[in-house]
């Protein structure tokens, strides 16, 4: 069996069965667009998660009565301790002006303030290593300590809460993806039943006149991949529109570049257009087994 | 042909035909149990067909009581028949005599209630139900209702013989082409069946029956319905393959068929076999579907 022949059987079944075969190309772009806007979700969660492991950033708010000398005397503890890879002072003026830029487009909010809210502080930043949660914990506890020091936050605590959020929902994603799945593989096998069903008698013939199951079959599978990979692109084609819209609505919101998120992964997309052709093929599986065994 | 007890076993022999056939028939016999098959083969098989014997030619088709039967309804009882290669058969009998199910039980369509076909040497009851489309390339069979695939082109519909067969595009075209052109529809190459006249139907599947050139052709009332110049060409076309070494099997009662082809006839009546006959140049007019009417024929039927 020739594989030009093949696929021309099986974009000849496509066009001759149009209708069911648009359903199943729509049923299964549809379970990409669900299952990729999660994935997308999870994936830019993980990396946003990833990156604070990466730059744990403490900041120590001084108490608004500290002198120079003071500021001074506590630069020093902080440098010295072996955890610290990085340590600047924020005086109260800078923090506005840091605020100011970051909301350029919002200033007035700012400007009606008589009195700058903002402390004195030192943004810490700690060396790789010293990413653990006890780590930084007890690092706090010791610039807590200063004398001083009116405050230490460090932002892992809501990191490590949202990590275990995240982790419960990649589960519930997990449980999604696979009934997406099973979904575009029930109804691909569904399109390939009636394809056969309308092909029985045609069937039938090819069998007597020496068709083996291979023969018969093996377009059917094809249509099921072709089903598979043209829904799988529509549906990450569809998504990546989706992606655009919000990328353009975030870009120019209230807060410009504070969340920065990225389309799926290559990889991540190949493997989504891998499981649609897997999906479309195992629904022909299932649907042609018991044709073939009649 | 011996087996069958027929006339020939009762006149006398010389050694050359005791050793010749009779031994031959002796190992037949264990032939079927396939372990002396090969032996068999070499011993007997090969010396027949370089001309010592012409009796030992190995029947292409064999049927040993042979019964079909729909739960409690017998189609066909007890048929025994040998079917020698390049032979014309014509089978004939009434409606309803079993003639459509004894070729569907030879293509393989319908698995036998009772006894044993051995076709080309293969006990059909042993071919896998994964192997029967292999097996069925054996043959080329024109159906009743012609069967052709409504969704397919004239072309699409003869070339499917070759396509299973996995043959060269190339190869196809040149062959559906030239019986396209032999049975004058070299025109409707691109047409579907449903545009075609019942003649034209009739002579592509018959275009699709022979495309392949097979040992076997099976034909269920090929010339029904036909006005007598398709039907001609449908006749010349068996002829042909005939001619060219095939076994023709044709189930029909009509006449003109009877009369014009054919090198044996057998009867059928409610699924039994009636009669069994020979002709060297043509059936004489009697033949018709009452038995009785055969007599002036050498029946083999005992």
């Amino acid at each position: 069996m020739k594989t030009p022949s093949v696929l021309k059987r099986a974009l000849i079944d496509i066009r001759d069965n149009g209708f069911i075969n648009l359903v199943a190309v729509l049923t299964i772009a549809f379970s990409v667009i669900i299952c990729g806007a999660f994935l997308m979700c999870w994936t830019n969660v993980n990396h946003w998660i990833d990156d604070a492991h990466a730059h744990v950033r403490v900041m120590v708010y001084l108490q608004p009565e500290c002198s120079a000398d003071q500021i001074e005397v506590i630069f020093k503890q902080i440098r010295e301790n072996s955890a610290v890879a990085d340590v600047r002072f924020v005086s109260r003026d800078q923090a506005m002006t840091d605020m100011k830029v970051l909301m350029k487009n919002q200033t007035s909010l700012l400007d009606g303030l008589r009195v700058n809210p903002f402390p004195d502080s030192f943004e810490i930043r700690l060396k790789p290593d010293i990413n653990h949660p006890k780590d930084i914990s007890a690092f706090a506890e010791k610039m807590g300590s200063i004398s001083g020091v009116e405050n230490v936050e460090y932002g892992q605590q809501w990191l490590e809460r949202f990590a275990g959020i995240v982790q419960v929902v990649q589960l519930i994603g997990y449980a999604l993806i696979t009934l997406f799945f099973m979904a575009s593989a029930f109804i691909v096998a569904n399109t390939a039943r009636l394809v056969f069903l309308s092909k029985q008698e045609e069937i039938e013939i090819m069998r007597l006149v020496g068709a083996t199951d291979r023969f018969i079959s093996t377009p059917i599978y094809l249509e099921g991949v072709i089903q598979g990979l043209t829904g799988g692109l529509l549906g990450l084609g569809l998504l990546f529109g989706l992606y655009l819209l919000l990328a353009s609505r975030i870009g120019s919101g209230a807060i410009p570049g504070f969340f920065i998120i990225s389309f799926l992964p290559v990889n991540t997309t190949l493997v989504i257009l891998a499981a649609c052709m897997i999906a479309g093929w195992i629904g022909c599986l299932i649907a042609v087994r018991p044709f073939l065994r009649a | 042909m011996g087996f069958s007890g027929g006339p020939e076993q009762e006149k006398p022999m010389s050694a050359f035909l005791e050793l010749g056939i009779f031994i031959p028939i002796i190992l037949f016999r264990v032939n079927e149990n396939s372990v002396f098959r090969p032996l068999c083969h070499i011993l007997f098989v090969r010396p027949g067909k370089t001309g010592m014997s012409e009796n030992l030619q190995q029947p292409i088709i064999r049927m040993f009581h042979v019964s079909r039967q729909y739960g409690a309804q017998k189609v066909l009882t007890d048929i025994t028949l040998d079917i020698e290669p390049n032979t014309f058969l014509l089978i004939t009998g009434p409606s309803g005599a079993g003639k459509s199910t004894l070729l569907r039980l030879l293509y393989l369509a319908e698995p036998v209630s009772q006894g044993q076909i051995i076709i080309d040497g293969v006990n059909t009851a042993r071919v896998s139900r994964r192997r029967k489309p292999v097996f069925r390339r054996i043959f080329g069979v024109v159906f009743q209702n012609y069967r052709l695939i409504l969704t397919k082109t004239v072309f699409d519909n003869v070339a499917l013989p070759l396509e299973v067969m996995g043959e060269r595009p190339d190869m196809i075209r040149k062959r559906v082409h030239a019986i396209l052109r032999a049975i004058g529809l070299e025109n409707r190459l691109h047409a579907y069946p449903i545009t075609l006249s019942g003649g034209e139907q009739q002579r592509i599947a018959v275009a699709r029956a022979i495309v392949r050139n097979p040992k076997l052709v099976l034909a269920d009332e090929p010339t029904g319905n036909l006005d007598s110049d398709s039907a001609d060409i449908i006749l010349n076309l068996f002829e042909g393959i005939h001619q060219n070494g095939a076994t023709v099997i044709i189930a029909t009662h009509d006449r003109t068929l009877i009369d014009k082809m054919g090198n044996r006839l057998i009867q059928l009546e409610k699924g039994a076999l009636v009669g069994d006959f020979k002709k060297d140049t043509c059936f004489p007019e009697s033949v018709n579907y009452d038995s009785e009417s055969f007599a002036g024929l050498k029946s083999e039927v005992p």
